[in-house]
């Protein structure tokens, strides 16, 4: 038991950090100071561990593959099909894919001015933000149109993967048995 | 005292969970997210927990992929992921298993779900799935608020459990002992087209005496995912305060949003195997299922569009080349959606009657008739005179429904405007034959978790902080007496029905009830049976009447029984009580009128499956 629950602090300190693990100490030492038999109460176990995937970048892709088959569809030849086909489909990946942006991303225009609009850069500006093009020799103040406002994600929240997940898997093949 | 008052709605689709928190300034109603599993090894916290459960079987998932935050799980889920699971494997998942409740042919503790499965090792009863469902709220909330204080346990706190208001006893008795397994202690039930009310006043606070008045009718329509539910609250005044009263509530109707869904996805497959005869394997129909839905909910909220295109991706790899296109068209909409479960029928229309079937039938007895606005025709016109005693100026026409003058929907079908207006236009035309005023529909903000805000409320108001429906037993019940004629043979002894549970009984109240005119007697040392029927209907008989028996009016469900004393066989006279609880629960007790032993009877859930057998 005490092994047990040296690996399982050693992940948690791992997964969850220090300050959660303390937390979760506590939890447990009053779990197990009140720890009279009583029929309603349910035992006291173990909190078990919620892993981060170690391979997020694959992760992701099996995100867009589950709800969106996109994958599927990268992989597809699609040479054959006329644009309508493709189109009828890619509405119904757009729309799944956006969802799945849209839970685990938050994204924001770099630049909010609409495509277009002449927009001031003051000098110093960061160019893994904004990206200069054309005349770029000034060392002031860069005024030009907005091309493309950017995206900048202001939150990436993956969910945790189950302990035995094999994580470079992208999709699940699938075999369905008949009764 | 509690520090939390707790509002559960246990629905046949979605469970929910709302609570106000006494220590907070406000005492607002708060709804409690239900972390659950969503995904292999990843979990959240949703507004609603789908009232599913996924039983493994060892193998088709990975390690920790069911674990909760509070402990580790390798068997059952429940929830979201539940859901999704449940889809690719049918036979290890359960749903809907609240409608087996109400359900008089079998035995809710017998495990028996999935229906139809042959995995035995992944079958559960009706009632383990309530219990499943009340233990999950029950961690996922003491995880919550309870980690650092015991007495925060949510079975610890003042609960209010919802059950649709046309439960019969043995379902609400069912209900409030699978709640009582998980431990909890401070219950009470509630139904649920009454949380959808305490959840519209709680929205409007005081204005909502703006919007009622005394002598008004309020029809509450509450289509859930399964089920479908009539109630009516009268207005009346009382020493200058405005009362509310449950004066009716409807028959058990295995008919809601979910058949809708599913009615439009068969009509689409129909539509694919007729025209390009193409088949669609499990996968793609609940992707239809899915895409129906969607469809449905874009058109219904935009006239100008006539159809809308499905596609069904390809079931393989390839996304394209097998994809199936169909068009969904308006007029399908029209047809099954309106046209079927809501049709424009005049007043006098009643739902087909349905076939007697066997008892033997494996599935739920779901509605046999669709139309939902027959059913309301029906409901309305059977209740015409329970209502008139309270408001005799609504009286309508012998035979006519009578018009409620407000209208409160409930239930996530209803989200959708169309199917409002269309109950609305079909109350408005029984109207206008009627030649009397219309209803006007109340304003419900949260349709689908209207119940659990209500019941949290109403725990507020029980400790005076609002107002209370006043109900009592939402149907009367009855004992079947048969008569001391000599038999004829061929024909059943003649019966009558001695009512032990008037309509409207209140809460926390008792009655005895003499044997003396009907010379009720029991043989000692065995088991004594009645007959046990109910009625909705039937409002007016006071405990002891006797009543001639008549079918239209009693619904028969199982028999009571108890076995009086231990004592040789010898006949003992017998008088009744019956006790409704305060937590809502009724109990019969025998009464040896020799000894004055009390001695329970009990509901016998087996009896019609033995009787089959026997046969």
């Amino acid at each position: 038991m005490r092994i047990f629950l040296a690996i399982a602090y050693f992940f948690k300190i791992l997964f969850v950090g220090e300050k959660a693990l303390i937390n979760y100490a506590q939890q447990r030492a009053v779990g197990q100071a009140k720890d009279e038999p009583s029929a309603a109460k349910p035992e006291p176990t173990v909190a078990p561990v919620f892993h981060v995937s170690t391979t997020p970048a694959i992760q992701l892709l099996g995100l867009l593959q589950k709800e969106g088959r996109l994958i599927d569809f990268l992989q597809e030849d699609i040479s054959p099909y006329d644009d309508a086909d493709i189109g009828a489909a890619m509405r119904d990946i757009h729309g799944s894919c956006r969802k799945v942006l849209d839970k685990h991303f938050a994204l924001k225009r770099i630049l909010t001015e609409l495509e277009g609009e002449n927009v001031t850069i003051a000098a110093g500006f960061d160019p893994s933000r904004i990206e200069i093009q054309g005349d770029i020799s000034r060392q002031e103040a860069l005024t030009g149109a907005v091309l493309h406002g950017g995206w900048i994600a202001t939150k990436a929240d993956l969910p945790t993967v189950a302990e035995g997940a094999d994580e470079n898997v992208v999709a699940a093949a699938q075999v369905e048995v008949k009764a | 005292m509690s520090r939390f008052i707790v509002g559960i709605d246990l629905g046949t689709t979605n469970t929910a969970l709302a609570y106000v928190d006494k220590a907070s300034e406000d005492q607002t109603v708060q709804l409690f997210h239900i972390p659950q599993v969503v995904a292999p090894g990843s979990v959240e916290s949703l507004p609603s927990l789908p009232s599913t459960a996924y039983i493994s079987a060892g193998n088709e998932l990975v390690d920790g992929a069911i674990n909760l935050p509070w402990r580790s799980e390798d068997n059952v889920v429940l929830g979201s992921f539940a859901r999704e699971q449940g889809a690719k494997v049918p036979t290890r998942f359960i749903h809907s298993a609240k409608s087996w409740f109400g359900h008089n042919s079998i035995n809710p503790e017998d495990a028996i779900l999935p229906a139809n499965s042959p995995e035995e090792d992944a079958k559960r009863s009706p009632v383990d799935i309530a219990k499943m469902l009340l233990t999950h709220l029950r961690e996922a909330w003491n995880d919550e608020f309870a980690t650092d204080d015991e007495e925060h346990d949510l079975i610890l706190q003042e609960v209010t459990l919802c059950v649709p208001a046309s439960f019969d006893a043995n379902a609400r008795n069912l209900t409030v002992a699978a709640a009582e397994e998980v431990g909890f202690t401070n219950l009470h039930l509630l139904e649920e087209p009454q949380a959808a009310i305490y959840s519209w006043i709680e929205a409007l606070g005081d204005n909502w005496r703006k919007q009622l008045k005394k002598g008004d009718l309020v029809l509450v329509v509450d289509v859930g995912g399964g089920t479908s539910d009539f109630s009516l609250v009268a207005i009346t005044e009382e020493e200058g305060d405005l009362q509310l009263r449950r004066v009716a509530v409807g028959e058990h109707i295995l008919l809601g949003g979910d058949n809708m869904d599913l009615a439009l996805a068969y009509g689409v497959a129909q539509k694919l195997k007729q025209e390009r005869s193409k088949k669609l394997d499990t996968w793609q129909m609940a992707a239809l299922v899915q895409q129906c839905r969607k469809a449905k909910e874009i058109m219904l909220s935009d006239d100008s569009i006539d159809s809308h295109q499905i596609t069904l991706l390809g079931r393989g790899s390839s996304v394209i080349g097998g994809a199936i296109k169909i068009d969904l068209e308006r007029s399908t909409i029209q047809q099954v959606l309106l046209d079927g479960f809501f049709p424009e029928v005049e007043a006098d229309a009643w739902p087909a009657q349905p076939k007697r079937r066997g008892f033997r039938e494996q599935g739920l007895p779901y509605a046999s008739d669709a139309g939902i606005t027959r059913h309301l025709a029906k409901f309305l016109c059977q209740h015409a005179e329970a209502v008139t005693e309270l408001l005799p100026e609504l009286a309508p026409e012998e035979g006519q429904p009578v018009l409620p003058s407000a209208v409160l929907f409930n239930g996530g079908a209803f989200n959708a405007d169309v199917l409002r207006e269309r109950v609305m236009a079909t109350l408005n035309s029984w109207a206008d034959a009627a030649d009397c005023d219309g209803p006007r529909a109340l304003d419900q903000a949260k349709l689908d978790l209207a119940v659990a805000h209500g019941a949290a409320y109403l725990g507020l108001a029980r400790s005076g902080k609002g107002i209370r429906i006043r109900g009592g037993s939402a149907r009367s019940y009855y004992i079947g007496i048969e008569g001391a004629e000599p038999a004829v043979p061929g024909f059943a002894p003649p019966m009558t029905a001695m009512c032990v549970v008037p309509f409207g009984m209140e809460e926390g109240s008792s009655l005895d009830i003499s044997g003396d005119d009907a010379g009720l007697c029991i043989y000692t040392g065995e088991a004594g049976e009645f007959q046990f029927y109910s009625s909705t209907i039937r409002t007016s008989d006071k405990a002891g009447d006797l009543i001639e028996f008549d079918e239209g009016e009693l619904i028969e469900h199982n028999p009571v029984e108890t076995v009086l004393g231990e004592g040789k066989a010898e006949v003992a006279e017998i008088d009744l009580r019956s006790n409704f609880t305060e937590i809502g629960v009724l109990q019969l007790l025998c009464v040896n009128t020799a000894s004055q032993q009390t001695y329970n009877l009990e509901f016998n859930v087996r009896h019609h499956d033995d009787e089959q057998e026997q046969e």
